[in-house]
């Protein structure tokens, strides 16, 4: 009887582990996706900033 | 543009292209900077709209291979991930990149050794003016020293406007230097990447542990027959999963220890631009004096105090096993002690990864509390554990506390 209830507590106890681990890597997931897309957005500004400068620069001569 | 378009536009004409600037008038060239610069909010927006999503339905399943894609891409940044966007000039961006270095040249020679000129202005006015007027006193009535006084005064104040006139509008345009921005931007986005490694170096040395008190307790499961055998198999089949799940965290922690590395690279590189911004219209008295302070700072900034704390605690954190590191278990464990409704908060709230974070610690505490009593049971530990929940008005305190126990218990 003591046997079954500890195979029985030790299973329950690892599909709640396992579940808690899946929602732990699909909330990483999530963060890691959200810094990965802060990044891409950084490299596009840079672009976007060189780009912006080169304008200004070519309004001055203008000027 | 939807998904579709932002996949097919490998190879597609541009929308613009740098040899268009060429033999064109200057409003002409920036009508086409003015359509690169808005194609590429567009591109900005699509990221975020489309492209990632894409990547996230994309990924499915296989999050490790999904999820460096979109970094490795921007990683590799204009060449690779940029030229597949329609519009996109790499000619048109060289130059763009090249007018800003000879800009930052120009910079230097002109605003910046403006400002460094009036700086001199200023110190030699300050140099002099007393020796003048000394000079002067006994040759000269009280009034016209008084008025000599006045004119010293004021033109200290005009040297001193143009100095400050200057220095703002030199720290105008450099703030708008493509490259320091970007450096301040990767420096809060490393912060962030250091935030998730260090979440998933807790989950993994917590996991770790917990593996091991369910393989010991999977070894105290006796039985024969063809029941426990059974019963057996499957608890291995469950142990496995969470063996495989450990792999995949630990997957997570070297890719973002990965992205980490790519972003102190970048600031490396950037390094050497941000100093010489940093630098422009300064003398070198200013900046012996800068670099004095910085390095005072290093040693007594709180703010810096702190993150090189954090650091040690996390080396510590990573080094530590949490049955081959005593003393280290006593610090957290004195930490629990002292802060149960911060525990509590957290199993309240729905918090379980902080939970199961401080939870070995918990019962590293209860042996503590308990550890004159030679007879400690689990029931003795359980009713201390339910206590503690109780006082801090947790639902389903005693339920919560044998689980905790339970889990925990080698």
């Amino acid at each position: 009887m003591n046997k079954n209830n500890d195979s029985d507590l030790l299973a329950t106890k690892l599909d709640e582990a396992s579940e808690e681990n899946k929602k732990f890597l699909t909330k990483i997931d999530e963060k890691i996706k959200k810094a990965d897309l802060e990044y891409a957005k950084i490299i596009i500004e840079e672009e976007k900033a060189y780009l912006k400068f080169a304008k200004k620069n070519l309004e001055n001569k203008d000027n | 543009m939807n998904n579709e378009q932002i996949k097919n536009t490998e190879g597609e004409e541009k929308i613009f292209n740098s040899k268009d600037l060429e033999n064109k008038s200057h409003e002409e060239q920036i009508l086409h900077l003015d359509g690169a610069i808005s194609h590429l909010s567009l591109l900005s927006e699509d990221v975020e709209n489309s492209v990632v999503q894409s990547e996230l339905e994309r990924s499915g399943k296989k999050e490790v291979v999904g999820q460096s894609s979109l970094f490795d891409r921007a990683g590799l940044g204009i060449n690779k991930f940029l030229r597949r966007h329609k519009g996109y000039d790499e000619k048109l961006s060289e130059m763009a990149r090249k007018t800003t270095d000879k800009s930052l040249d120009n910079l230097e020679k002109g605003l910046g050794s403006d400002l460094l000129e009036a700086k001199r202005k200023l110190t030699d006015h300050e140099a002099t003016a007393n020796n003048d007027l000394d000079a002067v006193k006994n040759l000269i009535s009280p009034e016209e020293f008084s008025l000599m006084e006045i004119k010293m005064s004021q033109e200290k104040e005009l040297l001193i406007a143009d100095k400050d006139q200057k220095g703002a509008e030199l720290q105008e345009k450099i703030s708008e230097y493509p490259a320091g921005q970007k450096y301040e931007k990767i420096g809060s986005l490393l912060g962030e990447y250091e935030n998730i490694e260090s979440a998933i170096n807790d989950k993994r040395l917590f996991l770790e542990n917990d593996i091991k008190t369910y393989e010991s307790a999977f070894k105290n499961i006796k039985g024969t027959g063809e029941t426990s055998q059974e019963i057996k198999g499957k608890l291995k089949e469950k142990m496995e999963i969470l063996n495989k799940q450990h792999e995949e965290i630990k997957n997570r922690e070297k890719d973002v220890k990965g992205r980490m590395e790519v972003l102190k690279n970048n600031q490396k590189e950037l390094n050497p631009y941000v100093k010489r911004l940093q630098t422009i219209g300064k003398t070198k008295a200013e900046i012996i004096e800068e670099s004095k302070a910085q390095l005072k700072n290093n040693g007594q900034n709180p703010e810096k105090q702190k993150a090189e704390d954090n650091v040690t605690s996390k080396n510590n954190k990573k080094n530590a096993q949490p049955k081959n590191n005593e003393k280290e278990e006593d610090n957290k464990l004195e930490a629990v002690i002292k802060t149960p409704a911060q525990w509590a908060n957290y199993i309240k709230n729905g918090d379980k990864d902080l939970a199961l974070s401080i939870k070995v610690n918990l019962v590293t505490a209860f042996n503590k509390q308990f550890k004159d009593k030679k007879d400690i049971n689990g029931l003795e530990a359980t009713s201390f554990l339910a206590s503690l929940l109780k006082n801090n008005n947790i639902t389903g305190s005693e339920e919560k506390a044998k689980r905790l126990i339970e889990t925990s218990a080698n």
